[in-house]
């Protein structure tokens, strides 16, 4: 078993459902993936609710969520969250509320997705294959957040 | 596609069906992530200026088996041959995300009208299986429509054997798609008027393309759908027009019409189309013979 990823047994385990927060030292971070829920209130407006997804089908709009908490007695500095997009999943935008990602096509060059170009061309979200952001200032003792975008199964 | 039925010496095209059944066919040409595929997620975390890095916890998703159909008539009109058989293609297409078994139907009017046959590639105990995104054609073949009264229609319907039903509705390990895993099409044999002869008839094609908001091709809500209608008319044809109702789940963009690209208001005016809620009209008028007209419009996917 890879030392990155010593709690692979456990999130199969835990499948679908949103999984335990991961602790590398006072840092927590948890990785969840949500879909929307469309329910009409009796009002008839439509209320969209994000939950854990279930059941996910081509087409459908998820969201990636990353939360995380600073669980030490210290602020933390110097922090960054790549996430790659899964195979099957294409990038649309940062979510609602969420600091918008730097995107990489490759892996290696960063930009915001307006800036991203693959070749002599602009690149889109299907071009997409890592999200990532860099922390600007410390994670003060006991703050918490979350970074998300959204993404779409193909 | 093609000729339609002819009402007060006026020609009208019905595109309906087809509109219906072009938005799934462009879904399977762009390859859904097929049934039981695993997604996984996770993220690094790069901490301090060591750049230790810790990965998150992995999410896993496994993608649904999702069941879907879309029938579409090869030609959706065409005048009868004076034969005893008639024979009707169509094609069906696995709009879904994994194999498939699907029941095949069909139905002929008026009255004297019969099916005789069904035939597709495969074809067992009036089912055949299709892999995801395979489309087949299969072939009514029809009695009885040259002794009918005036016009002979026949219709194909293919079920999924998995069930069918509202779309997401769960079934098994499955879910159904949005065309409802059951899907049918229609096909008009018209008679003729006289005053066309067969290969005289006028032709109307019909052909889409997609631009979603983020640049691909994908339908996906939010998406443009250009349609482009070309009607030629080998003959003189007069008192021409084009309906054609824009497909369910798609909001019309207004002034998107032109004709032979000039740009056409959507309200009942002095140019030749409008749009009244539920479809685009255009009245063209007489056509001579030789003519071609290109009408193109707009919905956008709710």
């Amino acid at each position: 078993m890879s030392p990155l990823r010593p709690f692979t047994a456990l999130a199969l385990a835990a499948a679908v459902l949103p999984a335990a927060a991961r602790a590398s030292g006072p840092l927590e971070v948890a990785s969840s993936v949500l879909v929307e829920a469309r329910s009409r209130a009796a009002d008839g407006t439509t209320r969209v609710a994000l939950v854990p997804a279930r059941r996910i089908v081509p087409g459908d709009r998820v969201t990636v969520v990353l939360a995380y908490r600073n669980t030490g007695a210290r602020p933390i500095a110097d922090v960054a969250f790549d996430n790659p997009v899964p195979a099957g999943l294409s990038y649309r935008a940062p979510a609602p509320g969420s600091a918008a990602p730097e995107v990489s096509a490759d892996g290696r060059s960063y930009a915001p997705l307006a800036g991203l170009r693959v070749g002599m061309r602009a690149a889109t979200g299907d071009d997409v294959r890592h999200v990532r952001w860099r922390l600007d200032r410390p994670i003060p003792a006991g703050a918490s957040g979350r970074l998300a975008f959204t993404a779409v199964l193909r | 596609m093609g000729m339609g039925r002819t009402t007060r010496g006026s020609r009208h095209f019905a595109a309906t069906a087809l509109a219906c059944a072009l938005v799934p066919a462009s879904q399977a040409a762009a390859a859904s992530t097929p049934a039981g595929q695993v997604i996984r997620n996770v993220a690094t975390l790069t901490l301090g200026t060591q750049q230790q890095q810790v990965a998150s916890n992995e999410v896993t998703l496994t993608v649904a088996h999702v069941v879907d159909v879309a029938v579409a008539a090869v030609v959706a009109s065409r005048p009868q041959a004076d034969v005893a058989r008639e024979e009707v293609p169509f094609v069906v297409r696995n709009t879904g995300n994994a194999a498939e078994r699907y029941r095949l139907s069909a139905a002929a009017t008026p009255a004297g009208v019969s099916v005789v046959e069904l035939a597709a590639e495969g074809l067992t105990d009036g089912e055949i299986v299709l892999a995801a995104g395979e489309e087949r054609r299969v072939t009514v073949a029809l009695a009885g429509v040259r002794d009918a009264a005036g016009d002979a229609t026949v219709t194909l319907t293919a079920t999924a054997a998995t069930g069918h039903g509202a779309p997401g509705t769960p079934v098994g390990d499955a879910v159904i798609g949005a065309g409802g895993a059951s899907a049918s099409a229609r096909a008009v044999l018209t008679r003729g008027t006289g005053a066309l002869s067969p290969g005289a008839a006028p032709t109307l094609s019909k052909s889409q393309s997609v631009a979603a908001p983020d640049g691909s091709a994908r339908p996906v809500s939010g998406a443009i759908v250009t349609y482009r209608l070309e009607a030629a008319f080998p003959v003189d044809t007069p008192a021409v027009s084009i309906d054609d109702a824009i497909p369910a789940g798609t909001v019309f963009v207004p002034g998107s019409v032109t004709l032979d690209g000039a740009a056409q208001s959507d309200a009942a005016d002095a140019d030749a189309a409008r749009f009244d809620g539920t479809a685009v009209r255009v009245a063209m008028g007489d056509q001579p013979g030789g003519a071609t007209r290109i009408v193109r419009f707009q919905v956008r996917i709710k």
